[in-house]
């Protein structure tokens, strides 16, 4: 029986559904730096600081402050920037954090990589 | 078939030394560039069918240089064109003719190249598209396009998207107000959001840009300049507008089961194919490709089989929304069409 069970657990696939919401996906973000990759490659990383406030750098880019809100039931980023405000909905997986660009819905999914090695380092910064 | 690079940059920049020399000369180049920007591009239209093919590549160096020798262009025009508008070497018909070419050129060619450079990633080709916006005292339209009309596209919320049966002089109110205090509403939303000062606010360039290039105008070419600097700005608004007002006409996004509007599809937008007057205004008639990919550079927009497309091309159209009741007896059958599409 309990075999059964455990084929069973490894034969669904372990795709969330339902988008996290604001306070879930700050109870899971708050304080930490996450690495994001797509397809294997490495994309970027994030510190999420304090009061929803985030440090962002593309990998091997300069680093970019900003903060998020939710709306719409998106987790929405703003860096000041032209190309904000990007809005995402992340998924709470057993592999780590799905991320879903909602700015052009279909085009990029991220990956929470959670065996990295990573440092966030931000030379264009004082910090 | 020349290559599309060639059709847009030959399209967007003949113009330029036309109108430029019919500043500083008058006479036959000024009805040089006035065929050019009306006759000669319909006539294309209509002659040449098959619709120029999208580029498939990622990055287009050729188009960047393309747009900000247009920004360029249009800063130095503007100013050639007010000043000889303002001064007393011209005649009054070929300052009538100057300033319809000149506004002819500023409403399709300026707008739809500002309108490129706003959606670039990077502060300098950015920047570059605001103050052509500015100039043209449209400055807001660069936060409420990308910040209002492409969230609320084809909805009721949207000041920017022309309601069936909404004549475009009522539209153009409601889209100049509209766009202006939800832009502003949204940009001290982020600014606040942001923790950043108010002399930040990006409506602070806006406005005071403006202000300070009809300064300049008033400056350097009299009360007749600004005042041919204002007429200017409302003539390329108007078409900026009119453009707006056919881009959406009548479409609209459904409610979806959770109450909010279904995700923008091809069927939201209206398109053209005619390539001349798509080539004058750097793809802006394939709209349908352009909401679905906002940072797709413009020679690799394309234009999707099942969409809804005009009958005739984009400034044509435009023209018979100046007439209402004939606009709504060749439009509405045709949005109704689009309206139950799911």
């Amino acid at each position: 029986m309990l075999r059964i069970l455990i084929l069973l657990c490894l034969a669904t696939p372990a795709m969330a559904q339902t988008p996290m919401t604001a306070a879930e996906f700050e109870a899971y973000v708050d304080g930490k730096t996450l690495s994001f990759g797509t397809a294997g490659e490495p994309y970027g990383m994030e510190w999420y600081r304090s009061n929803r406030r985030v440090t962002w750098a593309f990998t091997g880019e300069d680093c970019q402050d900003g903060v998020w809100y939710e709306e719409a039931g998106n987790i929405c980023f703003d860096y000041g920037d032209v190309l904000s405000p990007q809005c995402w909905r992340f998924y709470d997986e057993p592999g780590g954090l799905r991320a879903e660009f909602m700015n052009e819905p279909g085009t990029t999914v991220l990956y929470e990589a959670l065996d990295t090695e990573e440092q966030l380092i931000c030379p264009n910064m004082a910090s | 078939m020349p290559h599309p690079m060639m059709l847009f940059t030959c399209a967007t920049l003949l113009p330029l030394p036309l109108i430029g020399l019919g500043a500083l000369l008058g006479g036959g180049w000024i009805l040089a560039a006035l065929l050019f920007l009306t006759l000669i591009t319909a006539t294309l239209d209509h002659l040449v069918t098959r619709a120029t093919p999208a580029l498939a590549d990622t990055e287009f160096p050729a188009a960047t240089a393309l747009s900000v020798t247009l920004a360029l262009g249009h800063f130095a025009l503007l100013a050639l064109v007010i000043r000889a508008l303002g001064g007393d070497h011209l005649g009054p018909w070929e300052k009538a003719g100057l300033f319809t070419a000149a506004g002819l050129f500023f409403g399709q060619v300026s707008n739809s190249n500002a309108h490129e450079l706003i959606h670039r990633p990077g502060r300098l080709l950015h920047g570059l598209g605001v103050w052509v916006y500015v100039s043209l005292l449209f400055g807001h339209h660069a936060s409420a396009h990308p910040l209002v009309h492409h969230r609320l596209v084809a909805t009721r919320a949207d000041p920017s998207s022309a309601r069936l049966g909404e004549s475009f002089y009522r539209f153009a109110r409601r889209a100049w107000k509209g766009s202006f205090h939800q832009g502003l509403a949204i940009e001290s939303e982020r600014l606040a959001r942001l923790g950043r000062p108010r002399w930040q606010h990006p409506y602070v360039t806006y406005c005071g840009g403006a202000a300070l290039l009809l300064g300049l105008s008033a400056l350097l070419a009299g009360p007749l300049g600004l005042l041919a600097h204002l007429g200017l700005a409302g003539f390329a608004q108007t078409q900026l507008l009119m453009s707006d007002y056919v881009q959406h006409y009548g479409l609209t996004r459904t409610n979806g089961p959770d109450g909010r509007p279904e995700p923008v599809g091809a069927w939201h937008s209206w398109n053209s194919p005619h390539p001349a007057s798509s080539a004058l205004m750097l793809n802006a008639p394939r709209h349908s490709d352009h909401h679905a990919r906002p940072a797709r550079p413009f020679p690799a927009l394309t234009l999707p089989d099942a969409s809804p497309m005009l009958p005739r091309s984009l400034p044509v159209m435009a023209c018979l929304a100046l007439w209402p009741r004939q606009w709504r007896r060749v439009m509405d059958p045709r949005a109704a069409q689009w309206r139950n599409v799911a």
